[in-house]
């Protein structure tokens, strides 16, 4: 009975968990769309993300004046300075293969002289790697984030302004978790392994070399039979002429 | 042997020497920036007072946002980063560093460096909810329109 009613409730949980598809949950394509069109407004520029995957049917899409889940498909007059469009793929491999889950990115643009690069978006920290690990969603949101940003920095439109959060609006409770390490390890930890590794390799050299160069025992002399009388080898005389 | 002795001495040696250097050349992000960036002011941090927050501190920079950003993370290896349409937002153990465009009529960026709680409040519209707790107003898609918000 209690298998049963704890069935159902799985069930019930599964049904009405929001639909997902691809990468981006609904909240975060929508949120994604929307800072694009607040970027839109201020640059003229259109801004819009197409990355297929192959573990789900629909691919993340959407842009910055049609919203979540429609690709960027009519340009208008509010695309005056151009069209700059995220494009990429991610494909998994099965847990069975020997190939790895890779991920490519590409920046499609049009309208604009100066256009952004994948290499601009590395600059920044964004590799298309990254959209095959655990912060897949943080990665991509952050690339499509970056594309007005670029655009600006290549000097195809002004920048977007930067507005600090007024104090009204953060709620008090909200604060920052899950504080980082120390910056001093994340800096030089190579190198601490490094200088370590040749502190222990000092001694290391040293006893290696001992063993390799240790003088050899002094056999004790070897017991010899008593000496018998030997043949004494005869030296042939030449015969007398 | 006595040569062998002297190698192991030499390396051991060398390996101290690194990391006597190593300790002593490492400074902070927030010193980095102070040594490397012209300082135009300083202001009172957003959040709470508190005997440990530290101002706010602002610098200029000659180059964009990606590249002061960049020039900023190779020295200094961020431990997350966000990056939106309005700047780079670096994450530090006891820092935020902030990158934005520079005000209008300038060219460059500027450089905001906060304590955790300053960065977490000031950003809180592009960091919330990625580094931290966020009970904001929930997205929804007004969309933008030409010419709106001008």
């Amino acid at each position: 009975m209690i298998r049963c009613v704890l069935i159902a409730l799985l069930l019930a949980a599964c049904v009405a968990a929001p639909a997902q598809a691809g990468v981006l949950t609904v909240d975060d394509a929508t949120d994604l769309a929307q800072s694009l069109a607040d970027a839109q407004e201020e640059q003229d520029v259109c801004y819009g993300w197409e990355i297929t995957n192959n573990f789900d049917g629909t691919p993340d899409v959407g842009s910055s004046n049609t919203g979540p889940g429609v690709p960027l498909a009519e340009i208008d007059s509010s695309c005056s300075k151009g069209v700059v469009v995220l494009a990429g793929s991610i494909d998994y491999s099965c847990s069975s293969c020997e190939a790895e889950d890779s991920a490519s990115v590409s920046i499609r643009s049009s309208g604009m002289d100066n256009p952004p690069t994948v290499g601009d978006l590395e600059n920044l920290g964004l590799k298309a790697g990254d959209l095959t690990g655990d912060k897949d969603d943080t990665t991509l949101v952050n690339m499509v984030n970056a594309l007005p940003l670029l655009v600006a920095d290549r000097g195809n439109a002004p920048y977007v302004p930067y507005e600090q959060a007024p104090a009204a609006e953060v709620p008090p409770a909200d604060r920052a978790t899950g504080k980082p390490g120390s910056d001093f390890v994340r800096d030089s930890w190579i190198w601490m392994v490094l200088c370590v590794l040749l502190i222990a390799a000092g001694p290391i050299f040293y006893l290696h070399n001992r063993g390799q160069h240790k003088p050899a025992r002094a056999t004790p002399p070897r017991a010899t039979p008593p000496s018998t009388p030997a043949a004494t080898p005869t030296t042939p005389t030449p015969p007398a002429t | 042997m006595k040569r062998h002795a002297i190698l192991a001495i030499l390396l051991a040696g060398a390996g101290v020497v690194g990391l006597i250097l190593v300790f002593t050349s490492h400074s902070s992000v927030r010193d980095e920036i102070a040594k490397t960036y012209r300082k135009v002011g300083t202001e009172k941090a957003p959040g709470k007072d508190g005997p440990q927050r530290k101002d706010t501190e602002i610098y200029a920079s000659r180059k964009g946002v990606t590249q002061t950003a960049r020039d900023i993370s190779d020295k200094h290896k961020p431990a997350d980063r966000r990056t939106t349409e309005a700047g780079a937002f670096l994450r530090y153990s006891d820092d935020i560093v902030s990158v934005v465009p520079p005000p209008q009529g300038s060219t460059g960026s500027r450089i905001l460096v906060d304590d955790e709680e300053g960065g977490y409040n000031r950003n809180y519209f592009f960091v919330g909810g990625f580094w931290g707790t966020y009970s904001g107003p929930a997205g929804s898609f007004r969309g933008g329109g030409p010419g709106a918000g001008k």
